[in-house]
């Protein structure tokens, strides 16, 4: 097997789903090429769920170093979760943003609250 | 810089006057913080009624806690996190709670290799151009609405009122860690109500 029909057969391999005989010829290939080692390492690291599931850690920026490099190498081999970062990051910004105030939209209270919570106040003391 | 400075004189001076029980000082307080607090009392409660009488529930709260008003934080920070308090209270209290599961906004992998199964989509390069929209705007806060509360008010707190996470494992009731947790959850389930408007794919 050369690297492309090791790389076209990952996806699957982590799925567990190639024949005995196949995936044997993907360790192989994998133990020999430092190239797809490589790859094949940061897959090994860390799935799609563990990145989605600690993704806020690295927007809010509270992921320690450690765990932050290996978000990056995931990031560096997984165009999916590169994907799902950015529109992470974007629903923050747009959820921020959807109730940011415009000097329109801030009224002052209606006469009457104004002295209902007055009124109250003197009834409590 | 000078405006800030300004406005803390200004607020110190007006809490002086409260303490005194100066009854034109009270009016002056409410309408100088009522109309934002009632945006933050609206955010949080779904219904106008509950909003203005959380805001009433506030003002009572601070005028009952002025002699503990430190001086340290800003009055306007101070009467925000009492008007959160006070909405909170009043959501937790209603019976007909907008309550949900959260699992099936939650991007779903495969058994094995902890795939996406629906893998996930750039959204456009214009998903930030329109934010200044009010259209937009209306879309998100839409979105928002449709989380089941206990996470849209965990979303609320820390991404739009702007609690640290330990106020707001105080304010849910849980560690930090779990917050942390339901905040992220939030986001993501936002993030799917959100995806098929950004990337073209049907709702």
């Amino acid at each position: 097997m050369n690297c492309d029909e090791v790389l076209s057969r990952a996806y699957d391999y982590f799925e567990h789903a190639l024949s005995p005989d196949e995936r044997a010829l993907v360790d192989r290939h994998v133990a020999g090429c430092p190239r797809c080692g490589e790859l094949f390492a940061k897959a090994r690291e860390m799935s799609c769920r563990d990145f989605s599931a600690g993704c806020g850690e690295l927007v809010d920026g509270t992921a320690a170093d450690e765990r932050r490099r290996l978000f990056e190498r995931h990031l560096s081999i997984c165009r999916a979760c590169v994907a799902y970062l950015e529109s992470y990051e974007r629903t923050l910004k747009l959820a921020k943003s959807a109730h940011s105030i415009g000097a329109e939209q801030l009224e002052a209270l209606e006469e009457r609250l104004v002295d209902a919570i007055l009124a109250a106040r003197k009834q409590r003391g | 810089m000078s405006e800030r400075v300004i406005a803390d004189s200004n607020a110190r001076e007006l809490v002086a006057r409260l303490r005194r029980g100066d009854e034109a000082a009270y009016r002056e307080l409410v309408l100088a913080h009522g109309g934002r607090m009632l945006l933050a009392a609206r955010r949080i409660l779904r219904n106008e009624d509950d909003a203005r009488d959380a805001v009433q529930d506030a003002f009572l709260s601070a005028f009952k806690a002025l002699g503990h008003f430190e001086g340290q934080s800003l009055l306007s920070t101070w009467l925000h996190r009492i008007t959160v308090n006070a909405a909170l209270m009043r959501l937790r209290s209603q019976r007909a709670r907008h309550e949900g599961e959260i699992d099936e906004l939650l991007p779903q992998f495969t058994e094995a290799g902890g795939h996406f199964v629906r893998r996930p989509v750039a959204w456009a390069e214009s998903a930030d151009a329109p934010l200044q929209r009010e259209e937009t705007r209306a879309l998100v806060r839409g979105c928002i609405e449709r989380l089941p509360d206990t996470y849209r008010v965990a979303l609320l707190l820390r991404d739009i009122e702007g609690l640290e996470l330990d106020e707001l494992a105080a304010q849910l009731g849980t560690t930090v860690n779990a917050a942390k947790i339901r905040v992220h959850r939030a986001r993501q389930a936002l993030r799917t109500l959100l995806d098929p408007h950004f990337t073209g794919a049907p709702a």
